[in-house]
């Protein structure tokens, strides 16, 4: 079962942290699954309402390369991974490198902040924004970008990302989501938040891409659209681009086969078909390696400290109070996609 | 006057001779058409733009315009046309000069003059303000112009609250000089006209009142559209004008005129004084988007809801709770309702897709559900018998107001249906399943296979413009799309087009083209 894996014993003595310790007090709920993708949802009666959502801050910009957040909020704002801006004023999008902590009622400057719209000039006036999150192939570069303080850093990925996808090649990430925003809208009709749910687990075709999780409902509601459409989505898309002509129907989907001379026999199909999907999707996020990650410190705010964690399967950020994970941001590495085969390889015999 | 089709033989006869594959286009047009029509809206859905859902109308009207004209005048007679639909169609109607057809020009007049009157009278003037936007200015359309605005009794109320669309409308249909003569002439007064002016306002004006009309109301009322705020003496243009400087004395007009009044010329005055100013000339749509404001003010309102329609009440109850009251009048009004569709039922099952789509989008918040809930109530009263069952169970219980939570997985649900003998299933949902996408496609495909036919229908509460169509959840089932449950009877009728062009064409002229009379 899912559930166990989660609730398998609390942090190690050695400080290393694991899948399970980061989903601790989490359920899976009934996967979601529409063409190649798929969603576990991750349900928890946990729902610490001390962390105020992202929408309860306010964003601006003051320099290129640099986003503000005033916290309105008497509660502590985590500002998502890869959390980003695009405006309809004559204002430069920018996004974050990284995850953020932002004191109560209190306003926090990042100089580490990107733009993601090359040749647009103008600062962002103080309000709040529809929150966007950047699509899942720059994050992992964005995320090893974090300590730069360059406004520019991301913009050639951004080009490369939107040749690769037939949008024009440059700095411009709206190109990107201007060309495929009826797609991007479809994720977020058809991956519905389900009560109690404070966290996915994302499928690309059956293969684990993705874990989220939040401090609580409200704020899972306030970032989940931005996550299914600009992060996700955009990755669905790419991947569906690959596969070209072939039928859009995931490796973990499971067709009604089987003579039946009853409604009682489809039912059975049909709980059948249902529950090998489940334990499909189950077995590969059971697959997730358990390696001890390498874990950086990036801040400490009002006890809830934010880190940065990598291992050769995932990278992405956390915020813990005392080893209690109430964020997580987690992506399946590039890297893996080279050494996954090498893990699973047998020692040679004769 | 009965108003007698000639041409309908003729019509069916070049209908037969179609070969199987223009048959299959125009089937295709007319049912997208019939998608959309009683759906439509220039808003965003949860799943589609504005600016998708205004194309993808825009292209439907065109093709079948392009196919027959007779047929897309039978078409636009449908009860349940949205007005966004009625808008698009007087414009084309009027860009393009009658021909020939189904209907001769004098009973395409009368449709026309139907479908503008039936549209409230700021759409109305859109309308007027599309057409003088894509410059048609025949005489069709001046005429259609005139003779709905300037004889109506509602005229003086309609200038104080929109003087700038009826000063715009006028001068598209007058010209600018034209206008500026008339202002000149009605800044007058009556005794000082000479007898070439007094022609102009008779052949302007006057000749399109009936003969006990209030002549007085309407020279001041265009006077003051035209920009005449001297000499006046209809109250409500006196309070417009005399508002400006004591807001006090506007008491008597529409809350929306005050309250512009209000915030350019009063700014230090709180919107709920206009409010408690103007509490007694609230119209019922305003008393029932006021009450929450009402209620934060202190300002008492009443409003009765046998006055509105059911998915205008089940949204309010959504947002303000239900009420012993609302719950008689929605009741009420599902047996009336059902009274009018064309057919009745013993036993049926409802499945109502409670999904977390079903809430909607911003601009249309809550509408799919509150539409979904209304058609439920209908399907109820029009049979003998019937069981509910809801996507969501757990936050769907015996209140009339479910929650919108969790995936849609709706397969499940059609085999509990199946299993009791039912004259029909009907499912209400938007048709975005997720749990797992295409499962109600196998499962029906099996059930048909075992040689059950019972009729499944998909009532659809929200547009797709994507696929100019809606989200059907299967090909094997009828689709109803539906945006107000007066539409239910269409859809039923709908149904039968996917299965046979000729028989669904002759009975679309049959049912529509007597609603002319």
């Amino acid at each position: 079962m899912l559930r166990n894996l989660f609730s398998r014993p609390a942090e190690r003595a050695n400080g290393n942290i694991s899948i399970a310790e980061i989903l601790k007090g989490c359920e899976a709920g009934r996967m979601q699954s529409v063409g190649y993708m798929q969603v576990i949802p991750l349900l928890s009666d946990i729902n610490d309402e001390r962390i105020a959502s992202p929408d309860e801050a306010e964003v601006s910009t003051q320099n290129y390369g640099s986003l503000i957040f005033n916290n309105l909020a008497d509660r502590v704002v985590i500002v998502p991974l890869h959390a980003g801006y695009v405006v309809k004023q004559a204002a430069q999008n920018h996004a974050m490198a990284h995850a953020a902590v932002v004191q109560s009622a209190a306003s926090k400057t990042y100089d580490t902040a990107m733009c993601i719209q090359q040749s647009q000039g103008g600062f962002i006036a103080a309000d709040k924004y529809k929150l966007m999150i950047l699509p899942f192939a720059l994050r992992e570069k964005a995320l090893g970008l974090r300590k730069e303080q360059a406004f520019d850093k991301l913009w050639k990925s951004i080009s490369e990302f939107n040749e690769r996808m037939g949008a024009q090649a440059s700095g411009h990430l709206e190109f990107f989501l201007e060309q495929f925003k009826s797609e991007l809208d479809q994720f977020v009709a058809e991956f519905e938040s389900v009560p109690r749910q404070v966290g996915a687990i994302v499928l690309i075709d059956g293969q684990v891409v993705g874990i989220e999780r939040a401090p609580s409902q409200t704020y899972w509601l306030s970032i989940w659209p931005a996550l299914i459409r600009e992060c996700y989505g955009s990755l669905a898309i790419e991947y569906r681009r690959s596969m070209g002509d072939k039928a859009e129907l995931s490796q973990i989907r499971i067709p009604l086969a089987g003579s039946v001379n009853s409604l009682e026999d489809i039912e059975r199909l049909l709980r059948e078909a249902e529950a090998r999907e489940e334990e499909l999707a189950r077995n590969t996020v059971r697959s997730l390696i358990d390696d001890a990650f390498v874990r950086e410190v990036e801040e400490e705010v009002e006890g809830f400290t934010l880190e940065t964690l990598s291992h050769d399967q995932l990278c992405g950020q956390i915020v813990h109070e005392q080893g209690n994970v109430l964020y997580a941001s987690l992506i399946v590495a590039e890297r893996w996609k080279h050494r996954s085969p090498w893990r699973a390889a047998q020692p040679f015999t004769v | 006057m009965e108003v007698q089709i000639g041409g309908r033989s003729a019509f069916l006869q070049r209908l037969s001779a179609l070969s199987a594959a223009e048959k299959g286009r125009v089937a295709r047009v007319v049912l997208s058409f019939f998608d959309l029509a009683a759906t439509a809206t220039a808003r965003a859905t949860f799943y589609n733009s504005k600016s998708e859902q205004v194309n993808a109308v825009h292209t439907i009207h065109d093709e079948l315009l392009a196919i027959d004209r007779g047929l897309y005048a039978a078409a636009l007679l449908l009860p349940g046309l949205t007005d966004f639909n009625k808008q698009v169609a007087i414009l084309r109607m009027l860009a393009q000069p009658y021909d020939s057809g189904l209907l001769t020009a004098e009973q395409e007049a009368l449709l026309l003059a139907k479908l503008i009157l039936e549209l409230p009278v700021q759409r109305r003037l859109n309308v007027f303000l599309d057409l003088k936007n894509n410059r048609v200015n025949n005489s069709r359309s001046r005429k259609f112009i005139l003779t709905s605005i300037l004889p109506s009794a509602r005229l003086v109320s309609w200038a104080v609250k929109y003087r700038g669309k009826l000063a715009a409308v006028l001068e598209h249909a007058w010209g600018k000089r034209g206008c500026s003569i008339l202002a000149a002439i009605l800044a007058k007064p009556r005794a000082e006209w000479n007898s070439k002016e007094q022609g102009i306002v008779r052949d302007r004006l006057l000749k399109y009142l009936d003969r006990d009309a209030n002549e007085q109301a309407l020279l001041e009322s265009i006077g003051f559209i035209l920009g005449n705020e001297k000499n006046l003496h209809e109250p409500l243009l006196t309070a417009y004008v005399e508002a400006k400087q004591d807001l006090s004395k506007g008491r008597r007009l529409p809350y929306e005129v005050l309250e512009g009044i209000r915030s350019t010329y009063h700014k230090n005055v709180s919107s709920s004084t206009v409010l408690e100013l103007t509490k007694a000339q609230l119209t019922k749509g305003q008393r029932l988007a006021l009450q929450r404001k009402a209620a934060e003010a202190q300002v008492e309102l009443q409003f009765n809801p046998f006055d509105y329609d059911p998915v205008r009440l089940y949204i309010y109850a959504y947002e303000r709770g239900m009420t012993e009251d609302i719950a008689r009048a929605l009741e009420q009004k599902a047996q009336a309702i059902a009274a009018s569709l064309p057919q009745r039922y013993e036993n049926i099952v409802i499945i109502v897709d409670n999904s977390m789509s079903m809430t909607g989008s911003d601009s249309q918040r809550l509408r799919p559900i509150a539409v979904a809930l209304a058609v439920r109530d209908v399907l109820r009263a029009a049979s003998s018998g019937s069981s509910v069952l809801y996507s969501s169970p757990a936050v769907a219980t015996e209140t009339m107001l479910p929650r919108c939570e969790g995936h849609t997985a709706l397969a499940e649900l059609l085999l509990a249906g199946l299993r009791s003998k039912v004259d029909a299933v009907f499912v209400i949902s938007d048709g975005y399943e997720n749990a797992t996408a295409g499962r109600f496609n196998e499962v029906m495909h099996l059930v048909r296979g075992l040689g059950i036919r019972t009729p499944v229908f998909q009532v659809n509460p929200v547009m797709a413009a994507e696929a100019i169509g809606l989200r059907r959840l299967s090909a094997e089932i009828a689709l109803l799309p539906v945006s107000d449950p007066q539409a239910l009877g269409v859809g039923m009728i709908r149904g039968l087009l996917e299965a046979d062009l000729e028989l669904a064409c002759r009975n679309l002229l049959e049912y529509s083209l007597p609603l002319l009379n």
